[in-house]
Order: C-alpha cells, then structure tokens, then sequence
C-alpha cells in the first residue's frame, strides 16, 4: 500500500469517527429507535468509490470499532454491526452497476438494508417480535435520509477540486 | 435522466405503501388490554390495562439502568429513564397494539395485546 494512499484512507476513517460520534451527541429528533440520518455512511460511500471495495470495508470496520469504544455500550456495537454489515454487502455488490451520478440510489439501499439490519438485530435481542412495526415507519427514514447522505456523497465525489485533492 | 425517474418512481412507492401501512394500523380498532413488560427476552410482568384503578408507578433496573414505568387506566408509559436516548421516554402512553415502546440500551419493551391468546400462540411455537 502506498504511503499516500494509507495516508489517504487513515484520514477517512478519521473523518468518519469523528462525524460518526458528533451524530451521535445530537438528541434523537424522532421518538422512533435507529432513525438517524447515518452521516458516516457518506464517508464510506466515498470510500468505495474512490478506492474500492477492501478499503471501505476497512474503513468501515474501524470506525465502527473505534465509535463504540468512544460512545457507547457493548449494545450499540451489535446494532452497528449488523446495520453495517447488511449495508456494506449491499454496497459492495452494487456500487459497481450504479455511476457517481447514480450514487443517491445506492445511499437509499445501503440505508434501508442499515435499517432492516438493526429491527433483526433489535428482535434477536428483545425477543420481542412486535418491534417488526417500527419497520415501515424504519423504511420512510431511510429513503428521505439515504436520499441526503447520497446527494452529499455526490456532490462531493464530482467536485473536480475535493477529488484532485484526495487523489 | 430517465433512469432517475424510475429510480424516485420506485421509492415513491414504498414511501406511499409504508405510509399507508402505518395509517391503516393506526385507525385499525384493537382490544389490546394486556401490557407485557419484556426485559431481555423475559416477560418480568403483565398488567391488565383496563383492571387498573389507580395509577401506580414502578421500576425496572437492569445492569445498565433503569427505567419508571407508570400505569395508568389504559395506558401506559415509560416516566423516566437513564438511558442514553430517552426514546423510551418520548413514546410517551402507549394504549393499543400499534407500536410498542422500546429502551434498547435496557433491552426492556413494553408491548400491549389482546386478551393473551395471541401471545401464547407465538410463544406455544417456539
């Protein structure tokens, strides 16, 4: 691996962790658990573009790793992974078939796997199959804050400025 | 630009559905009467709804906290917590089927049924 290109993805988990645990200071704004708008994720969508699959996967793990040793309980680790996971798998099959001008497509899907990730995973725990109806109310969130994650991932990736400066 | 539209056209549509779901659940009549409080996958306390009288309060502690828990005719609610989020909090009364309240970071749910058959169907076919 290049010096620079370490350099490169050390930044962008750093960028991540640090989005990652300022969302996460911030009151939730729905009384609704896991609705939040996911700004990491736009660090990561980034990634995958950039750089490739192995590397967001990187990225991803550390911060997820990092974040809960920063912010929280054993708990919220197992809802990040398996948020993250689904995610990252829906990411890493598709972000191939869609251009940076469709990357919002993929912020959505990657928002709404997040999501289904963590109502199984809040059943696993709880035992208590009736959190499924959180799901529609899950899905509305993920379109509207996938949509904006994705648009901000964009705008980024075709800045022709922020690109020359990261490659 | 065609390829977009499909692609807002599709999410639109789970949008609407998902609307629709809730709506429909929302203003389905239930006779959810029985509160069962569920901490880590235990059922730790069921409570008639409509039997209660007198609004009374109690705790659940757990490793990580606790939570207030008050009963009212009706309805119940999560009065106070220390958990992080305080999502459980802001559910405020729950009276119906419709949404349970949850504290993830206390594993605790609280979830209103009917009478109790339903329930002992799910848990007969474990």
């Amino acid at each position: 691996m290049k010096t620079k290109k370490l350099t490169a993805l050390a930044m962008l988990t750093a960028l991540s962790l640090i989005i990652f645990i300022i969302e996460a200071q911030l009151p939730p704004l729905v009384p609704i658990p896991g609705i939040k708008l996911g700004l990491a994720n736009i660090v990561t969508l980034i990634t995958i573009y950039m750089y490739g699959r192995k590397e967001a996967f990187c990225v991803l793990a550390l911060r997820i790793g990092l974040g809960t040793v920063f912010t929280g309980h054993m708990l919220s680790l197992i809802y990040s992974i398996s948020g993250g996971l689904l995610s990252y798998i829906v990411m890493a099959l598709l972000f191939k078939l869609f251009d940076t001008k469709r990357l919002w497509v993929i912020s959505i899907l990657c928002a709404i796997a997040h999501n289904i990730g963590q109502i199984t995973a809040a059943v696993a725990i709880t035992h208590v199959p009736e959190l499924i109806w959180y799901l529609p109310a899950l899905m509305i969130s993920a379109i509207i804050t996938g949509a904006f994650t994705g648009v901000i991932a964009m705008l980024i990736l075709n800045n022709r400025n922020i690109r020359r400066y990261m490659e | 630009m065609k390829n977009n539209i499909k692609w807002i056209a599709l999410f639109s549509v789970i949008i609407i559905l998902c609307a629709a779901l809730l709506i429909i659940r929302r203003n389905t009549p239930s006779d959810a009467v029985m509160a069962r409080i569920v901490q880590d996958g235990n059922v730790i306390r069921e409570i008639d709804l409509l039997t209660v009288d007198d609004p009374y309060e109690f705790s659940v502690s757990c490793d990580e906290g606790c939570n207030t828990i008050r009963v009212e005719k009706g309805r119940i609610c999560v009065i106070d917590a220390d958990c992080p989020d305080k999502i459980c909090v802001n559910t405020g009364y729950i009276s119906d089927s419709e949404l349970p309240i949850v504290c993830l970071p206390h594993k605790l749910s609280i979830v209103v049924s009917g009478t109790d058959s339903g329930y002992d169907a799910v848990v007969g076919g474990q």
